[in-house]
């Protein structure tokens, strides 16, 4: 349990403050006749009501979803750990067989994505071929996906949504409304993706990372950021690198050309 | 944050010079549940379930003050 003053305490008792300010000057105004302490009085007694919103409200405990995940994680790493899988995860965007889209895990290094083989029902992929063989799992960040759809409406299908801007403004937009990060950006040269974003809280980052689970299977906050950027695309990426510089999360992605 | 912040920001800038410029605590009133109507409409789809509902509560307060003082208006005219 965290100990001392933190940032949330220190604007609530701001507010407070406010609202009592507000309310001496309201007092004061009223006794003296001054209408401008009375209108300075209410106005601050309601920044005040506003801020205490604020401070109160918080949809997400981001520490406590860490703590639920933590053991839907355990069981994903005992099966990397049991396939001995080496390589990083592939994020399949959404399609006809695989609605929710999937992250694949091949069992070896030198692989091939045969989508043909591979559906809603699917977890272990099994093909003649040894290449094509893994293990395909529902990303972790599918419900953030849906709750995007459900409150932006985006499927990237119309002309004017196949625009950067409007993939930026939607990540951005998810961070914001969850409160765990901010200042999304996406860069794109050629078969290079870079996604960066500010994280407000990353224990769980870092502990992924440690464990070397990152760069196989995302996180929910990275994890929807991947399925949302490889459904924008419309391309079968594979996960290079995620890191954690300083609360900014770097996450390097390839787009898969020869998918069957 | 970005949002809470520009949302605080406006509307304090706006207390301050409604305070400042008007005389008259209705015409003030009026102002500031304008100001507030805007930013809600604005910026309100940017923050969570729980809190657009706690303003709302500020909402509701405020429209509730608007009537009173929409009655008293009418009830001016209409004396004479």
């Amino acid at each position: 349990m965290k100990k001392g003053i933190n940032n949330r305490d220190v604007k609530r008792v701001t507010s407070l403050l406010l609202i009592i300010f507000g309310v001496i000057l309201l007092i004061n105004g009223y006794l003296q006749g001054v209408v401008h302490l009375i209108n300075l009085g209410i106005g601050l007694t309601v920044v005040g009501w506003i801020l205490l919103i604020f401070t109160f409200s918080r949809c997400i405990d981001y520490n406590i979803v860490s703590h639920v995940l933590s053991d839907y994680i355990e069981l994903v790493k005992r099966w990397i750990r049991a396939f001995d899988i080496k390589t990083g995860g592939v994020v399949i965007p959404p399609r006809e067989n695989l609605r929710d889209g999937g992250i694949y895990l091949p069992f070896h290094e030198r692989y091939k994505v045969n989508l043909s083989i591979m559906d809603y029902n699917t977890l272990l992929v099994n093909s003649d071929s040894r290449d094509e063989r893994g293990l395909l799992l529902p990303p972790l960040g599918r419900g953030l996906r849906k709750l995007l759809i459900e409150y932006r409406g985006s499927s990237y299908a119309s002309p004017e949504e196949r625009d950067i801007s409007y993939l930026l403004e939607d990540l951005e937009y998810l961070l914001n409304l969850l409160e765990i990060g901010s200042d999304v950006k996406v860069e794109i040269e050629g078969d290079t993706v870079v996604i960066s974003y500010r994280i407000e809280d990353h224990t769980l980052c870092k502990r992924l990372q440690r464990e070397d689970l990152c760069r196989k299977y995302p996180c929910p906050v990275c994890g929807v950021l991947v399925l949302t950027v490889a459904e924008f695309l419309n391309k079968v990426l594979k996960i290079e690198e995620i890191k954690n510089e300083n609360k900014r999360v770097f996450i390097k992605l390839k787009v898969i050309r020869d998918v069957l | 944050m970005k949002y809470k912040l520009i949302f605080l920001i406006v509307i304090m800038s706006s207390v301050i010079l409604f305070s400042v410029l008007i005389n008259e605590v209705k015409l003030f009133l009026i102002l500031l549940l304008i100001t507030y109507l805007l930013l809600y409409s604005l910026l309100g789809p940017y923050f969570n379930k729980r809190i657009q509902n706690n303003l709302d509560m500020i909402l509701y307060f405020y429209i509730g003050v608007f009537i009173v003082i929409v009655f008293q208006k009418v009830i001016e005219i209409l004396s004479g």
